[in-house]
C-alpha cells in the first residue's frame, strides 16, 4: 500500500528523486525510524483530539496530498482534526516539542498550493470548527471558527439583513480561516475590500502553541499590527483558532447590468470610465470570448454571442433613491465606448444567473480544454488594454490559447492558460507562459497576485516583485513567529537555496506522477 | 536595547553629517526637548535630508555610531508614545515632501512622507479624487506622521484607517538597508503584508521614505445632517442609524461647548453641557440618496425630539474644518475605543468626571465604529498650574485614563494617550498593553531594530 | 481505457493488466470522466458524506481522485477505494454544482463495478444482495410473491403477534425501524390491476408508456395508479407494457452492473417494442437510471444505440406534464405543504421547477420553502439499509428542516418516501409524505366535470376528496387508509 502510493507519487528515477527529497524522506527512506514515530505521533494525536479525528493510515491520506492546485502533490504524515483552541493548541505544541512540521487546512481550496504538504507536515485540519460562535448585530461584529465556511456565515445572518462582504468565488465552498490565511478577494472587493479588511481581530495559535490575541474588536490594534501581518501569511505564521470579522448591513438595492462588447479595448475603457466618472461600482468583472464559451457548456447557461470580444458585469449598491442614477450612468457610459448591447437585470434570478456564470468560469475552462493553469496577476486598471494585448501576443507565440475572467474593476486578472498534459512538453510550456504573464503584470508596475497567494506555485516568481533586501526582510517575519520553521515552511518566500529548474523539475514529475489537471 | 553610547559628540555628529545631506539641512539644538517635546535636556542634530539616499546614509551613519534617531514630520503628534531614551539625532522629513506619482485614473497615488495632508487633498481634488483621512490633525500634518500613528478621523465610518489604504512602502531599516513593502496596485497577496507593520508603529521600527495609497473618488455631492440634543437622544439616534441601511460617512457625535462655560461644576452648566451633543452624519452618495438619507434623519431627528439642519458641499466642508480647527490645541487627547452601542456609556462617564475636576473636556464619538477622542486643557499644555509628575493636573489625567481604559477593556476595548505631557505619559503607560502579543513585539522590534536605533523605549510595551 | 475491445468481462484484460490499473475489467470508470475534474472543490459543501465526516476521503472530489489514481495503479482496489465509493450516496448533488461537469455519478458506479466484479460480496451481506437484487428484484413474478407475503404479515395479525413478541429484534436496527414504516401493501399491484392501454382523455398529446418500478409497485401501487390518471387527464394514452422488469438502479449502486445490463436489455426491447413516445417514470432513482441507461452499453454498440433512443423518450411524470401543457386542476386541496427534491431528480435530472409548478397550479394548496430541500435524506436506495449511522444522520437533518406549518411533505421518489416516513414516525409528527402526483390527482378529483373514471383505476376512495385532505396515508407511519 505505502510503496505503491509512494511510487504514485514520487519521481520514478534517482535525479528528479533529488528535486523532491522531502518526500522521499517521510515517506520511504527511513521507513523504521519513522514507524516508530509515527506511532508516537498516532497515539499523541488521538490522545488530544480523539481516535476519530485522526487520520493516518496511508491510503487515507491520499486525498489530502494537495488543494486547488494539483501540481506538486505530497503526502501529509497525518490529519489531525481538532475541535477546539485548546486541542490546537495542544496539538501545536506537541509538534513543535517533537519537531514535527505541520501546517493548517481549511477547505482546500488554494489554488497556489499554500496546504499541500511540501515536507510531509501533519495536516491540522480544521474542517470540524465550523460554528458561529456569536454575533453582535448591534455592533456589526461576529465571531467564527476558522472552519466556518464564507457564504455560511452569511446564509446564517442573512435573515436578519446582515452579510459578510469578502466573496471570494469559492465562496460557497472555502472558509474563513483560509480566507485570513490567503488574505481572499473576491468580486466585490473594488467596493468593500478583501478581507484584511474584513477581520479585526482573532486568537491565534503560535507555531510553539503559545496562544495569543491579535487585533482589536473595535477601534484600532494597540501596538504592532501583528493580525495585519497575520492575514495573507499562508498559514506560515499559526493558526488562527477563533476570528473577529465584521459584518455589514445589506445594501439596500442592487443593480446588476451585463455589457457586451465587440472590442476588448471598448469594454476597458468602460471600466476606467466609470471609475473616472466618480462611480464605485460594488464589482466590474469582465470575461473574454474563450471564457464565455466556457460558462455557457456549464450548468449556467446565459446565452453569450460568439462574436463579442468581451463582456462586462457590473453591479452597483447602495441606497435605492440614488441607484437608478448611478445605473444609468454605468448604461450611458457603456453606450459612450461602443458597447454592442447592454441590459440591467430585470429579476433576480437573471442576476443571479450571471453571477453564478462569472463564479463558476474557472471550472468551466475544464469544459474546454483537458487542463489549465490560472494566474492572478494584478495590474494598473489602465494598462488593461495593453496588457491583454500582450497576453494575445504570448498566446499566440506558444500556440496556448488563454482565456481572460477577471476582477476588471481593479485590475486583478486571472488569464486561464489552457493546454494538454497528455501532449510531451506542453504543461511546461503552459508553465513558461503562465511565468511570462505574470512577468508582464510586474511590467507594467502590477503583482504577481491579487488574491490566489503565492504558496507554492509562484514562490519563485516572488523574485520578479521584490528584491533580496525585500524578502529577507519577511524571511526575518517568518523567523520571529516561526524559529524552528516546522508551520508550513517552504512556501511563500523563496528561500536563497531554491531556484526555478528545481521547480521545473518538480512540476514536471508531479504532474507525471499524478496525472492531474490544473 | 542597547546601552547608552557614553561620549555623544554633538558636534561631530553634526558635521558627519552635513557631509552627507549639506550643512544647511543639519543644526544642533541645544535642549533637545524642543523639538522632541520631551524633557530631553541633552542636545540633538537636527537633520532634514533631502532625499531617500540621504535618509539610508544618515540612518546607516546612526546604525554604526550607536545614534538614536527619532524621525518627525510636522511634529504635531511628538507628545505621544512613552517618552523614549536619550536621543541623539532627529530626522525631520520636511524636504520630502513630493508626490512621485499620481495615477488619477488607477486610483493609487505614491507619496513622500512630508507631504502635508492639506497639500496632498489638494492635489488629489484636482483630479476629483481624495485620500479619506481625516484625522483630528492640523492641516499641515504629514502623510508620514498619519501613517505612523495610523491616525485616525470621522471618516473611518466608511472608509477606514491609513491601514486599509496604505498598498505599499519604502522603508530604510534601522541598519540602512532600503526595504519595499507591498505594491502599487489596489489589490496584492504577493508575501506578507509588510506595510501594515509599519503603519502604525511610531517610527520604531523603519523610516518610511514612499507611501502608496489607494484612494477614493472625491464625492460628487457631501452632505452633512446635524442632529442636536441631549445625549441620550442622541444615542437614540445612533442606535437606529448602526441598524439601518443608511450609509453614513461619518457619524459623529460630539460635544464640544464645555471650554465656553467658564465653570461646569454647577448644575446648570453641567445640564448644559450634557445637552449639548451634536451628531453629524454624513453621505458622500449621490445626490438623491443624500435626499433620502437626510429625510430619514429628519423623520428621527422628529421622534426623538432633537434638533435638525444639514449642510451641503463646501458649506459641509467648511464646518467640519472649523470643527476640527476648534480641538486642536488641546493639551491632552485620549483615544477610547468600544462597542459603538456603549458610547454612551462612557461619553457620560467623561461629562461626569468634567463635573467633578473642573477641567476643560470636549468629547467628540464616532458612534458607529465606537472609537472616541476627549480633548483636555487648554493650548498645548494644562491649564492652571505648572505640569510637574506630581501636579492634580497629571494625576487627574492620569486617573481618567486608567478609569477609562478600566471601562473599556470591559467592554471589549480600549484607552491611550494620543497626547498628554511627557509627565503624565511617564505617570501612567500611554498604551496600557501587556502580556500576549507584546511579547511579539518585543521579538519584532529585537529582530528588525537589534541595536534599538529608532525611538527605543517609547512604543507599546516599552519596546 | 475502457473501450479497447469487448474482451469477456470478468477477465482482466491483458492489456490493461500491463498498465497496471486496479480497474482491469471492462466497464471501467473512464479517464474522460475523472480527468476533467480540476479538483477545485466546489462540490464539498454540497456532498452529505463529507458535511457529516469532514474527511475528504469521502468527498465527490476526493472519490474522483482516488478513483484516478486507482486507474492509474497507484491504488489497488482495496478499502482505500472502495469504502469511499461505497459510502457515496450517488445522491448527485455534486454535479449540480461542478463547474467542469465531472459525471461523478457515472464514476462511482462503475468504480463499483469493479469493485463488484473483483470482491463479489461475500458473507452475509452479500446472501442479502444476491437474494434480493438478483434473485428477487429481477423477477417480477417473484417480487409480487414478496409483496403478498408482506401483505399477508400486515392483515393476519401477524404484524401484531411479531411486534409484541419482540421478534422484530432478531432484525438489525435499520431494518427493524423500517418494518414499522411499511405502507399496507395494495392487493395488486399496479402493474397487475391497470389495464394495457388506457386512452387519453381530451385532445391527445401523444402516447406514454408507464414504467411501474419495482419498490414503487410494491408499495406505493396507488401513486402508480394516480399518475397513469393523471396523464390521462392530461391527454396521454397510457400503455402499460406487462413484461416490463424492475430497473436495475439498485443494481448499479451496488456494482452489479451486469445483472442491471440484463434487466436493462430487456426493458429496452420492450418499451421500444410498445411505440410509444414517452416512457413515463415517477421514481427519481429509477428515471434517471432510464435516463443513463447508455452508460451500460459503452461497450456494446449495438445496445448503446437502442438504449439512446429508449433514454431520450425516459421522462419524470412532472417533467412530461409541464413539457406537453397539462392542465390546473379545478378541484382544490387545502393543505400546507413542503417539496422536498429528490437527489435523482433534482441532480441527476435537473426537475426542479416542474413539481413544483404542478403543486402550485392545484387550487389551495400552500407551498412553503423547505430549507435546503436538495440535501439527501439519507434513503439512497438501500443505503439506508448498508449504511445506516450516515443514512439516519441526514435524515434527522432533513426531519430538522421540515417546516413546522407544512401538513405534508411531497416529494417523486418511493425511496425517500420510506425514509421520510421513518423520520416521521420516529418523531411522532403529524405530517403526511406523499408524491407529488398524488397531490394532482386529489385535485382532479375533486373536479366536478371530471369522474376520475379511467376503468377500475379511479377507485372509490379517490372520489370526492375535495375536501383536500389528500388520499392515502394520512398519518405517521400508520398506513392511512388504504
Amino acid at each position: 500500500m505505502t510503496t505503491e502510493s509512494t511510487q504514485g507519487q514520487t519521481p520514478p528515477t534517482k535525479t528528479q528523486r533529488d528535486a523532491q527529497p522531502t518526500q522521499s524522506a517521510q515517506s520511504d527512506a527511513q521507513p523504521t525510524q519513522s514507524a516508530t514515530s509515527q506511532m508516537e505521533l498516532v497515539a499523541a494525536m488521538q490522545r488530544i483530539v480523539g481516535a476519530k479525528n485522526v487520520i493516518y493510515e496511508p491510503h487515507r491520506l491520499h486525498v489530502f496530498s494537495c488543494d486547488g492546485y494539483v501540481a506538486e502533490p505530497s503526502l501529509p504524515r497525518a490529519v489531525v482534526m481538532p475541535t477546539n483552541t485548546d486541542e490546537v493548541a495542544a496539538v501545536v505544541r506537541w509538534l513543535h516539542q517533537h519537531k514535527i512540521p505541520f501546517l493548517p487546512r481549511g477547505a482546500g481550496t488554494g489554488l497556489s498550493g499554500g496546504a499541500i504538504p511540501l515536507n510531509g507536515e501533519v495536516i491540522i485540519s480544521l474542517v470540524k470548527m465550523k460554528k458561529l460562535l456569536s454575533v453582535d448585530f448591534e455592533n456589526l461584529r461576529a465571531v467564527v471558527q476558522p472552519g466556518l465556511v464564507n457564504l455560511n456565515l452569511t446564509k446564517l445572518i442573512t435573515g436578519e439583513g446582515y452579510y459578510y462582504a469578502p466573496d471570494p468565488s469559492s465562496q460557497s465552498v472555502c472558509t474563513i480561516g483560509g480566507n485570513l490565511a490567503e488574505n481572499a478577494g473576491g468580486s466585490h472587493c473594488l467596493k468593500y475590500g478583501v478581507t484584511t479588511n474584513h477581520i479585526v481581530a482573532a486568537k491565534f495559535v503560535l507555531p510553539d502553541g503559545e496562544v495569543i490575541d491579535v487585533g482589536s474588536g473595535f477601534g484600532d490594534p494597540i501596538g504592532y499590527d501583528i493580525l495585519g501581518l497575520i492575514v495573507g501569511s499562508e498559514g506560515t505564521l499559526g493558526i488562527a483558532t477563533e476570528i473577529t470579522v465584521r459584518i455589514l448591513k445589506k445594501p439596500q438595492a442592487v443593480k446588476t447590468a451585463l455589457a457586451m462588447f465587440d472590442r476588448v479595448e471598448d469594454a476597458s475603457n468602460t471600466v476606467s470610465a466609470i471609475i473616472g466618472a466618480g462611480i464605485i461600482p460594488a464589482a466590474i468583472e469582465m470575461m473574454d470570448q474563450l471564457a464565455m464559451q466556457a460558462v455557457d457548456k456549464s450548468n449556467y447557461h446565459v446565452g453569450y454571442p460568439t462574436d463579442i470580444e468581451a463582456v462586462l458585469l457590473i453591479e452597483v449598491d447602495g441606497l435605492a433613491a440614488g441607484l437608478e442614477e448611478d445605473a444609468g450612468r454605468v448604461v450611458e457610459i457603456c453606450e459612450q465606448n461602443h458597447v454592442r448591447m447592454v441590459k440591467v437585470a430585470g429579476s433576480e434570478a437573471e442576476r443571479s444567473l450571471w453571477w453564478s456564470s462569472r463564479k463558476m468560469a474557472f471550472g468551466a475552462i475544464g469544459r474546454v480544454s483537458p487542463d489549465y493553469i490560472v494566474q492572478d496577476g494584478v495590474i494598473p486598471r489602465t494598462k488593461l488594454t495593453e496588457v491583454l494585448q500582450r497576453i494575445a501576443d504570448i498566446s499566440c507565440e506558444s500556440g496556448l490559447p488563454i482565456a481572460n475572467v477577471f476582477h476588471a474593476g481593479d485590475g486583478n486578472l486571472h488569464p486561464l492558460i489552457c493546454y494538454d498534459s497528455r501532449i510531451p512538453g506542453e504543461t511546461e510550456k503552459a508553465m513558461r507562459v503562465g511565468s511570462e504573464v505574470l512577468r508582464v503584470c510586474v511590467d507594467v508596475g502590477g503583482t504577481i497576485t491579487g488574491e490566489h497567494g503565492v504558496g507554492i506555485e509562484k514562490v519563485e516568481e516572488m523574485r520578479y516583485q521584490f528584491g533580496e533586501a525585500d524578502l529577507a526582510a519577511q524571511l526575518a517575519m517568518r523567523d520571529v513567529f516561526n524559529p524552528g520553521a516546522l508551520c508550513n515552511a517552504g512556501k511563500l518566500i523563496p528561500s536563497p537555496a531554491r531556484c526555478v529548474e528545481v521547480k521545473q523539475a518538480r512540476w514536471t514529475t508531479g504532474r507525471n506522477a499524478a496525472g492531474v489537471e490544473g | 536595547m542597547e546601552t547608552e553610547i557614553p561620549n555623544f559628540a554633538p558636534n561631530d555628529a553634526l558635521s558627519s553629517l552635513s557631509e552627507i545631506c549639506g550643512i544647511e539641512a543639519v543644526r544642533l539644538i541645544e535642549h533637545g526637548g524642543d523639538i522632541l517635546q520631551t524633557n530631553q535636556v541633552d542636545p540633538v542634530v537636527f537633520v532634514t535630508p533631502h532625499d531617500e539616499d540621504e535618509v539610508v546614509e544618515i540612518i546607516r551613519m546612526a546604525h554604526a555610531s550607536r545614534w538614536k534617531v527619532s524621525v518627525i514630520g510636522a511634529g504635531t503628534q511628538l507628545a505621544s508614545g512613552a517618552p523614549s531614551d536619550r536621543i541623539h539625532v532627529v530626522m525631520g522629513m520636511e524636504r520630502l515632501n513630493q508626490v512621485v506619482e499620481f495615477a488619477p485614473a488607477d486610483l493609487v497615488v505614491t507619496v513622500q512622507p512630508g507631504v502635508t495632508m492639506e497639500a496632498l487633498q489638494a492635489v488629489l481634488a484636482a483630479e476629483g479624487k481624495m485620500l479619506p483621512l481625516d484625522p483630528w490633525l492640523a492641516p499641515n500634518a504629514t502623510i508620514g506622521g498619519i501613517a505612523a500613528t495610523a491616525a485616525s478621523g470621522p471618516r473611518r465610518a466608511l472608509y477606514g484607517t491609513v491601514r486599509d489604504m496604505a498598498i505599499g512602502l519604502r522603508v530604510v531599516y534601522p541598519d540602512g538597508t532600503l526595504v519595499r513593502t507591498g505594491g502599487k496596485v489596489v489589490k496584492n497577496v504577493a508575501g506578507y503584508d509588510m506595510t501594515k507593520l509599519f503603519i502604525g508603529s511610531a517610527g520604531t521600527l523603519g523610516v518610511m521614505t514612499e507611501l502608496t495609497f489607494k484612494l477614493r473618488p472625491l464625492p460628487l455631492h457631501r452632505e452633512t445632517v446635524l442632529l442636536s440634543g441631549t445625549r441620550e437622544q442622541i444615542a437614540a439616534v445612533q442606535a437606529r442609524l448602526t441598524s439601518s441601511v443608511l450609509i453614513a460617512a461619518r457619524a459623529e457625535a460630539m460635544n464640544l461647548t464645555t471650554d465656553v462655560t467658564t465653570d461646569v461644576t454647577t448644575d446648570v452648566s453641567r445640564e448644559a453641557a450634557d445637552a449639548a451633543w451634536v451628531l453629524a452624519v454624513d453621505c458622500d452618495e449621490n445626490e438623491s440618496s443624500a435626499r433620502y438619507q437626510r429625510d430619514e434623519l429628519k423623520t428621527w431627528a422628529d421622534e426623538e425630539g432633537t434638533d435638525f439642519t444639514y449642510l451641503s458641499n463646501v458649506d459641509a466642508d467648511a464646518w467640519w474644518e472649523a470643527t476640527k480647527g476648534s480641538v486642536l490645541d488641546a493639551g491632552v487627547v485620549l483615544r477610547i475605543a468600544g462597542r459603538p452601542s456603549d458610547w454612551e456609556k462612557l461619553a457620560r462617564h467623561v461629562t461626569a468626571f468634567a463635573a467633578e475636576t473642573g477641567l476643560q473636556i470636549k468629547q467628540t464619538w464616532g458612534v458607529t465604529v465606537g472609537v472616541g477622542r476627549i480633548f483636555i486643557g487648554g493650548p498645548r499644555q494644562q491649564p492652571h498650574e505648572p505640569d510637574t509628575p506630581d501636579s492634580a493636573f497629571t494625576h487627574r489625567v492620569s486617573g481618567l485614563l486608567l478609569e477609562l481604559r478600566q471601562m473599556a477593556s470591559e467592554l471589549g476595548g480600549s484607552a491611550i494617550i494620543e497626547r498628554a505631557s511627557t509627565e503624565i505619559r511617564t505617570a501612567v503607560d500611554p498604551f496600557g498593553i501587556t502580556g500576549g502579543a507584546t511579547v511579539l513585539f518585543e521579538r519584532i522590534k529585537r529582530e528588525i531594530d537589534p541595536k534599538g536605533v529608532l525611538s527605543p523605549g517609547s512604543y507599546a510595551g516599552g519596546i | 481505457m475502457g473501450q479497447v475491445q469487448p474482451v469477456q468481462s470478468v477477465e482482466p484484460s491483458l492489456v490493461r493488466m500491463s498498465r497496471q490499473t486496479a480497474f482491469p475489467f471492462d466497464d471501467a470508470p473512464e479517464e474522460d470522466k475523472y480527468s476533467v475534474c480540476v479538483h477545485c472543490g466546489f462540490c464539498l459543501e454540497v456532498c452529505p458524506t463529507y458535511q457529516e465526516l469532514g474527511d475528504e476521503n469521502h468527498s465527490p472530489r476526493g472519490r474522483v481522485l482516488l478513483i484516478r489514481e486507482a486507474a492509474q495503479g497507484q491504488l489497488p482496489l482495496d478499502a482505500s477505494v472502495v469504502d469511499p465509493v461505497f459510502t457515496c450516496l450517488d445522491c448527485r448533488a455534486c454535479e449540480t454544482v461542478c463547474p467542469s461537469g465531472v459525471q461523478v455519478g457515472s464514476l462511482i458506479e462503475t468504480a463499483r463495478g469493479q469493485a463488484h466484479i473483483a470482491n463479489p460480496p461475500v458473507g452475509r451481506a452479500g446472501r442479502l444482495e444476491r437474494l434480493f437484487l438478483r434473485g428477487i428484484f429481477p423477477h417480477p413474478e417473484r417480487l409480487r410473491r414478496v409483496a403478498r407475503l408482506i401483505r399477508f404479515y400486515q392483515r393476519s395479525g401477524l404484524q401484531g403477534i411479531v411486534r409484541k413478541t419482540g421478534a422484530l429484534r432478531l432484525l438489525p436496527e435499520a431494518a427493524r425501524e423500517m418494518e414499522a414504516v411499511v405502507p399496507k401493501i395494495s392487493e395488486k399491484s399496479a402493474l397487475e390491476a391497470l389495464p394495457e392501454r388506457l386512452p387519453a382523455i381530451g385532445a391527445k398529446k401523444g402516447v406514454g408508456a408507464l414504467f411501474t418500478g419495482c419498490v414503487m409497485d410494491v408499495f406505493f401501487s396507488d401513486i402508480n395508479q394516480a399518475t397513469a390518471r393523471v396523464a390521462v387527464r392530461n391527454g396521454l394514452d397510457v400503455v402499460v407494457p406487462k413484461t416490463q422488469v424492475c430497473c436495475g438502479a439498485l443494481q448499479i449502486h451496488a456494482g452489479d452492473r451486469e445483472q442491471a445490463r440484463k434487466m436493462a436489455r430487456h426493458n429496452i426491447d420492450v418499451f421500444l417494442q410498445s411505440g410509444a413516445d414517452y416512457v413515463i417514470i415517477n421514481a427519481a432513482g429509477c428515471g434517471s437510471a432510464l435516463k443513463e441507461y447508455p452508460d451500460l452499453f459503452r461497450d456494446d454498440p449495438v445496445y448503446l444505440e437502442r438504449a439512446t433512443t429508449f433514454s431520450g423518450r425516459v421522462r419524470d411524470i412532472s417533467e412530461l406534464l409541464v413539457e406537453v401543457g397539462f392542465e390546473a386542476p379545478e378541484g382544490s386541496v387545502e393543505r400546507t405543504v413542503t417539496y422536498h427534491d429528490a437527489c435523482h431528480l433534482c441532480h441527476a435530472q435537473k426537475v426542479r421547477s416542474q413539481p413544483r409548478q404542478l403543486l402550485r397550479s392545484i387550487p389551495g394548496l400552500k407551498l412553503v420553502d423547505l430549507p435546503d430541500s436538495e440535501r439527501c435524506c439519507g434513503s439512497a436506495g438501500i443505503y439506508n439499509l448498508t449504511h445506516p449511522d450516515m443514512a439516519m444522520a441526514l435524515l434527522e437533518r432533513k426531519m430538522d428542516d421540515i417546516p413546522d406549518n407544512a401538513d405534508a411533505v411531497v416529494m417523486g421518489n418511493p425511496g425517500c418516501m420510506m425514509q421520510i416516513r421513518l423520520g416521521v414516525h420516529k418523531r411522532g409528527r403529524q405530517l403526511d409524505v406523499l408524491h407529488t402526483v398524488e397531490l394532482l390527482d386529489a385535485a382532479y378529483a375533486g373536479e366536478k366535470t371530471w369522474q376520475g373514471g379511467v376503468g377500475e383505476v379511479g377507485e372509490t376512495e379517490q372520489g370526492g376528496q375535495s375536501s383536500g385532505r389528500a388520499p392515502g396515508r394520512t398519518g405517521a407511519g400508520g398506513g392511512g387508509s388504504r
